[in-house]
């Protein structure tokens, strides 16, 4: 675990004893290929890692009646998912699959935040790189609607021209 | 005394049935009100759908459809997808090196078929 967790994106900088801290409370979870972590709107408690395998991130796509996911990003060993669970209103914005037998690793808020509370610096460092995942999802998605929002304005504009 | 005392009283009976008969001509003023009001009937919304799984597409089959006309076109799921992977790869360039240039690049994609 600690092995693991020293190569993990969201820990990097920590010291020996952060990390050791970290292992204490994560708790691995073995997935089966197509075996959902979480679902859109579930309770986020835990924050994971994958440690092995692949987890896919999908939003659920509504038609006539039948919700399906589609993949918005492919997360692999070291990876975090799930950065919910550290901020209000605690709940998943998009579903978690796993697309390959994999491993997960889960630490708990409540012991994740007993542990910041214990030693700052581990809290600091971590909410340094947690921010730089929301950060990066937050701009990632922010791209995606403005591309979207100027080939509506495009198709419109087009359509303006061509009806006169 | 006694006199005094029985016109208190006499201006409390006085006073506590000129209230009461206010109140009771509100109230049937509103009943009728009410009466005279025209019906509103409100129509329930549609129900998307029923969950009953757990998954996306394993309880997709017990999930009762409200409209049975649209289906799913798994080609153009599978198109969604590669346009929005292809997004994504295109979309990095600019998370990293933020420009008007890398937002709109390309990513070769279209979700228009038509």
């Amino acid at each position: 675990m600690y092995e693991f967790l020293s190569r993990a994106e969201l820990f990097d900088g920590l010291n020996g004893d952060g990390l050791r801290q970290l292992a204490v409370i994560g708790r691995r979870r073995t997935l089966a290929a197509g075996e959902y972590v979480f679902l859109l709107g579930d309770r986020a408690d835990y924050l994971y890692l994958v440690a092995k395998g692949q987890v896919d991130l999908c939003f659920p796509m509504a038609l006539g009646g039948i919700v399906k996911d589609i993949t918005v990003e492919s997360v692999g060993a070291g990876k975090a998912l799930g950065w919910s669970a550290l901020v209000r209103p605690y709940r998943f914005t998009l579903a978690a699959r796993a697309t390959e037998p994999s491993e997960v690793v889960g630490f708990p808020r409540p012991e994740l935040l007993q542990v910041f509370d214990a030693a700052p610096m581990v809290g600091y460092r971590f909410v340094i790189k947690l921010a730089e995942v929301v950060g990066f999802r937050l701009l990632t998605f922010q791209a995606l609607w403005v591309r979207e929002l100027q080939r509506a304005v495009l198709a419109e504009t087009q359509h303006r021209t061509n009806t006169g | 005394m006694e006199a005094t005392i029985v016109l208190v009283l006499f201006f409390t009976f006085l006073v506590g049935g000129m209230m009461l008969a206010l109140a009771m001509g509100y109230r049937s003023i509103e009943e009728s009100r009410i009466e005279q009001r025209p019906e509103r009937h409100v129509q329930p919304a549609p129900v998307a759908y029923v969950v009953a799984g757990h998954g996306f597409f394993e309880s997709a089959a017990d999930r009762t459809p409200a409209s049975p006309a649209i289906t799913f076109d798994d080609a153009l799921l599978a198109q969604l997808e590669r346009h929005v992977r292809a997004e994504q790869a295109a979309v990095s360039q600019f998370v990293h090196f933020p420009s008007v240039d890398s937002l709109y690049s390309s990513s070769g994609t279209s979700l228009r078929a038509h």
